[in-house]
């Protein structure tokens, strides 16, 4: 619509231009019409040019974000050509891959010739995931807004929104003293109590929870944490990552970093389990430290959280038949006794539980 | 619920935020101040460019130098500085901007107003000149100017002309990026040069090309308009969500250079292809010229009331009718061209319309209504002198001489014949000067009259010396010594008043009165329209006391009747030889075919004289006893060399007067309030009501875009879309009838209101679920939701209007 606007007042334009030039025999209009002429000529020329010599670039934050905190997305669009264009349309799509909810704009941004334009996009994820960005078709719109060029592009980036939870040193230490004797006590078990001391591929038979999740993505093969064992002592913590309208999820993640982070902090040892929707089953992920802390969430993130009860728990006790304690993370919807309910609301929330 | 406190919350958190997804959101980002400063600079970098490209291409066309560097320099200051100051981020600099500037023109016009003020009339000189050849003007009229320093004076006027398109423009680039309103506002001025075929120098051409492509460019684009409180990234669109990255001074500035490079090129291109001489070959046509150059030459004479050209307002004859005027505006056009050979310095005379009876303000001739015409060829013979012009023929002494004049009529009055006197005429059954009831016996239009005169080159000075109880009247009608009861207390006042007496000659009467009204009877052509119910001549000479040659004509003819001397008013055309000698000379007649005898410039060439309507005179025809009627001149001299009456004059004296200038009366009042004439300044009125008429027409035409907008957006064919613009524009309804609605920001808070005071009696709970599920999360409504919503919406609508103050019910209608 724009465009034939554009159109038409340009046609109004010449036709102006002309009735003057031939009624009063006018020079000056002699002049402007060469140029009336020529320059869409120029543009439409420019845009053609332009459009085989833009190419665009999307930076995100390499490092991991906290919810709600603002981070900067920056599109460089560089121009090897000599023609400037006032309007490139950029189809974006932005995505949190966890949730798997996306939206799409349209950014509207001038290109510079023969230099590089750069546009900051300040985003805030009100909800930790894994944040995507992807240009999927670029627009070239002539100078004089007559001409829409489209050009199909396929570039995208992404960053990781970690969950900001609250600290809880207090109560994760009493909790995991409660958990780690209940659990002693009902049966010692052989988890793998260890530390990282190096990484190297993968070899098949190796335990699918030492996998380094996000350097396998980057460097497209699988790798592995080598581990040293430190001690048998463990707590297992079980992560339910359903999530529902009320995005419960995000409660449970956020519940889920409190506590692991306050664990990590007072230096106990825990293994931490999840229904990865990406394999379909149960995963367990040993975690000594920060670091191994931070791996397993973005590879929580790197998965999608799922829809309603689909039984995990179950599939957690089925695979982990040892007995003893182990603190379930998620939504407990009001039916857990309230000294049970260690953290949390009572919609979501961290339950020591006793293996049957 | 849980979800709705959870938006609620999140809304609050991010208001103004653009929400791309749920749960990711687009902050604003700040604007660099780098990037206001360079794209302010070039935004006035394109104003500057049109103002220069418009002004200095208008003066370039007319040849007029002025001081390039000091109005670059100006316009570039000026142009920065309202851009600046437009874009400024709080509105008290703008305010203090625009007083400080307002001071500093005050007192720039102040101190310059005598440069402007010539600078002004140099231009209007120039103009008129130009005008004057290509328009073929005989009567153009050069203004004084007070400091010859053209170069200067130009330029500063040029910087005051500049400076009001450059406020106007930056307003317009700012607001909408208009192409209508910039061409509007740059290129009328060119239209002048245009018309009188002028072209301006190249460069100007160049200026306004980048100017112009600049324009269309950021309209087609998106406006790109950069204020200090804006965001770099704006949010347009409803349904698809569009983010224009806005800050980008670069791309400005590239997109400049390059119109700017392109326009050079263009300019030298089209320069090679075709000069503008070589061009204006290509048109073979001058169909536009030949019709209208004879209006557009009235106008600049003129002004607007040449678009009003009846009888009043122009020059020529008036067929005796007195007083209806109050001013003569002649157009200079040629009304007549006489071939004649001059045989004296005396200017010549030709006789139209002869007036013997007065009254009622007006002179009847002696054609009676009643004969059916059987004494109209007596009465011709006497206005004509035949008697004169025989005993001339027969008789002259060593004086003796015959002419032949050519007279054609070009634009006069198709009425009358324009003879000389003592002419005599081949057949008096056919001519005759009765206008009333055989007014094609005139010369038509385009029509030639050959008239054969016997020109008195002597006289007998003894015959005028008589006085005038002396004279032979009996060979004179009685009418010619009738003066109108109502005149004659006045007329004998002003004799008594001149000092005649009954003991005077015919020449010494003839010479008082016109001494008189040369010392105490200014010669005016605006003398003012004479009052219903008053004489004319009575006016003329006790109240008014000025007029042009009608009154003076008038008022001596009763004054010698009353002094016994037969007098009759005569109109026609007079012209000087002065003119005559500055006339062309018609070489390739023979002057022996034209004249023949005694001829005081001895052997003089035929002449072809161009007579316009300003020669149109009144005279005096006296009865001299012996030598029959003689033709008196008692119009004194015209004075009027600075009083001017056309458009340009009226314009020029605007603005003289508001410069505080030339004070003709010498009292400060002229400007200020004594010559404010509504006349004077009718072409204003008329450029005022035009543009306000073409204003209303534009913001009528904008009002019926935004509704018909408004329409189709609320009557889409997707109900959610259409129900959520609906609802929206009831917000603005309100938002115009109270401003205090805008500060409630959620949707129960805007509902529980409209419950209030519009009484809606809806459950606002409900229907802000509804408003949210549609809103928040594209969800569609059962259509029975759907068309309660509606009805309630349109409900709201009404109410809106209904208790709308009339100011308010204005301001919604023109929403």
């Amino acid at each position: 619509m724009k465009r034939i606007r554009n159109i038409i007042r340009y046609i109004v334009i010449i036709l102006l231009d002309i009735f003057v030039m031939v009624v009063f025999h006018s020079y000056i209009n002699f002049i402007l019409l060469v140029g009336l002429v020529l320059f869409p000529i120029y543009s439409l020329v420019g845009v053609s040019r332009a459009r085989d010599k833009v190419s665009v670039k999307i930076e995100t934050p390499i490092e991991p974000m906290v919810k709600g905190e603002e981070f900067e997305v920056r599109f460089v669009l560089s121009n090897d050509s000599w023609f400037p264009l006032v309007n490139v349309n950029l189809n974006l799509e932005l995505s949190n891959a966890f949730y798997g909810n996306s939206g799409n704009h349209v950014l509207n941004v001038p290109v510079r010739a023969k230099k590089e334009t750069e546009v900051t996009y300040p985003i805030v994820m009100e909800y930790c995931g894994r944040f995507h960005i992807e240009i999927s078709e670029m627009t070239f719109v002539d100078v004089l807004g007559i001409r829409e060029i489209r050009r199909d592009v396929n570039e995208s980036s992404e960053c990781l929104i970690f969950p900001n939870g609250p600290e809880r040193n207090k109560e994760a230490g009493q909790i995991y003293l409660r958990g780690v004797t209940e659990a002693l006590e009902s049966k010692e078990k052989g988890y793998d109590f260890s530390d990282v001391s190096g990484i190297r591929e993968y070899i098949p038979g190796d335990k699918l929870q030492n996998i380094h999740w996000k350097l396998s993505v980057k460097k497209d093969e699988l790798m592995v944490k080598e581990r040293v064992n430190l001690s048998a002592m463990q707590l297992n913590v079980l992560v339910d990552l359903a999530n529902d309208e009320d995005m419960c999820a995000e409660a449970v993640l956020e519940l889920a970093d409190s506590i692991t982070k306050a664990f990590v902090l007072q230096n106990l040892p825990f293994t931490v389990h999840y229904y990865s929707s990406n394999i379909g089953k149960i995963r367990g992920c040993y975690i000594g430290n920060e670091i191994e802390r931070c791996n397993w969430m973005e590879m929580v993130l790197y998965d999608k959280c799922y829809n309603g009860d689909i039984g995990m728990e179950d599939a957690f006790l089925t695979e982990n038949q040892g007995g003893g304690s182990y603190l379930y993370i998620g939504k407990i919807n009001g039916q857990v006794i309230e000294e049970d309910a260690v953290f949390g609301d009572k919609m979501t929330g961290a339950v020591l539980k006793q293996q049957v | 619920m849980a979800l709705l406190f959870r938006k609620k919350k999140e809304d609050e958190v991010h208001k103004g935020d653009l929400l791309v997804t749920d749960g990711i959101y687009l902050k604003p980002a700040v604007m660099r101040n780098g990037n206001i400063i360079l794209n302010c600079f070039l935004r006035a970098l394109i104003v500057f460019f049109l103002v220069l490209g418009s002004i200095g291409g208008f003066l370039s066309a007319f040849g007029i130098s002025y001081n390039y560097l000091m109005v670059i320099v100006i316009y570039l200051i000026l142009s920065m500085y309202f851009s600046f100051l437009y874009a400024s981020s709080r509105f008290i600099y703008r305010d203090f901007g625009y007083i400080i500037f307002f001071a500093l023109f005050v007192g720039a016009i102040y101190l310059l107003r005598i440069y402007a003020n010539s600078g002004f009339y140099t231009i209007v000189n120039e103009v008129m000149e130009q005008a004057k050849t290509f328009f073929n003007l005989a009567g153009v009229r050069e203004y004084e100017v007070q400091i010859d320093n053209s170069f200067l004076t130009v330029s500063i006027v040029a910087c005051f002309i500049g400076l009001v398109m450059i406020i106007v423009l930056n307003i317009w680039m700012y607001s909408i990026m208009s192409m209508f309103w910039t061409v509007l506002f740059t290129f009328p001025l060119l239209f002048i040069p245009i018309y009188m075929k002028l072209s301006p120098d190249p460069m100007y051409i160049a200026f306004m090309m980048v100017g112009y492509l600049a324009v269309l460019i950021f309209k087609a684009n998106g406006h790109y308009v950069v204020f200090a409180w804006d965001t770099p990234l704006k949010v347009r669109g409803i349904r698809k969500k569009r983010v224009s990255y806005t800050q980008d001074s670069v791309i400005f500035r590239q997109i400049i250079i390059s119109l700017s490079l392109l326009s050079m090129c263009v300019v030298f291109l089209a320069g090679s292809i075709m000069n503008p001489t070589s061009f204006e070959r290509k048109f073979k046509s001058e169909r536009l010229w030949n019709k209208t150059s004879d209006a557009i030459g009235n106008f600049i004479l003129l002004g607007f009331s040449s678009f009003f050209n009846m009888y009043p307002s122009t020059g020529g004859m008036s067929s005796g009718r007195l007083g209806g005027i109050s001013n003569v505006r002649p157009d200079y056009m040629t009304d007549l061209q006489v071939s004649f050979v001059p045989h004296g310095n005396e200017g010549i005379y030709l006789k139209g319309f002869t007036g013997g009876i007065y009254g009622d303000n007006q002179w009847e001739s002696l054609y009676s209504k009643d004969d059916m015409g059987k004494n109209d060829q007596a009465v011709f013979e006497e206005e004509s002198l035949k008697k004169e012009a025989e005993i001339l023929r027969d008789d002259h002494g060593k004086y003796s001489a015959k002419g032949r004049m050519i007279v054609q009529n070009i634009g006069a009055d198709t009425a009358y014949l324009y003879y000389p006197y003592y002419t005599l005429f081949d057949d008096y059954t056919i001519f005759n000067n009765r206008n009333l009831l055989a007014s094609t016996q005139g010369i038509g239009y385009g029509q030639d009259a050959e008239y054969t005169y016997y020109p008195k080159i002597e006289w007998e000075e003894k015959s005028i010396n008589k006085i005038p109880k002396d004279i032979d009247i009996s060979k004179v009608d009685k009418v010619f010594l009738d003066v109108p009861e109502k005149n004659i207390e006045v007329i004998k006042n002003i004799c008594n008043e001149i000092g005649l007496n009954d003991s005077m000659t015919e020449r010494e009467i003839v010479d008082a009165v016109t001494l008189f009204f040369e010392e105490n009877y200014p010669y005016t052509l605006k003398p003012g329209r004479t009052p219903d119910k008053e004489d004319f001549v009575n006016y003329f000479l006790t109240s008014n006391k000025k007029g042009y040659c009608a009154h003076f004509a008038s008022s001596a003819v009763l004054i010698f009747r009353q002094m016994g001397i037969p007098a009759r008013y005569v109109e026609g055309y007079a012209f000087s030889m002065e003119q005559v000698f500055a006339s062309e000379e018609a070489d390739w007649l023979d002057p022996d075919d034209y004249y023949e005898g005694y001829s005081a410039l001895g052997d003089a060439p035929v002449m072809q004289v161009e007579v316009s309507d300003a020669e149109a005179h009144a005279w005096v025809e006296i009865y001299v006893d012996g030598l029959g009627w003689t033709n008196i001149e008692v119009t004194p001299g015209s004075n009027e060399v600075t009083e001017e009456d056309d458009f340009w004059s009226a314009f020029a004296e605007i603005f003289q007067g508001r410069l505080g200038g030339n004070d003709n009366n010498g009292d400060g009042t002229a400007n200020a309030l004594g010559q404010l004439a509504m006349g004077r300044f009718a072409g204003i009125i008329y450029i005022i009501i035009v543009l306000g008429v073409v204003v209303l027409l534009v913001a009528f035409i904008r009002i019926i875009m935004r509704k018909a907008r408004r329409y189709r957006l609320c009557n889409q064919k997707n109900m959610r879309d259409a129900l959520i613009a609906r609802y929206a524009d009831i917000c603005d309804m309100i938002r115009l009838c109270d401003e205090n609605f805008d500060s409630l920001r959620s949707h129960k808070e805007q509902l529980v209101y409209m419950n209030e005071r519009y009484e809606a009696k809806m459950d606002v709970d409900r229907i802000k679920e509804m408003l949210e599920r549609m809103s928040f999360h594209d969800e569609y409504l059962e259509d029975s939701r759907n068309e309660e919503l509606a009805g309630l919406i349109a409900f709201i609508r009404k109410q809106i209007i209904k208790k709308a103050s009339l100011k308010t019910k204005l301001k919604l209608w023109g929403r």
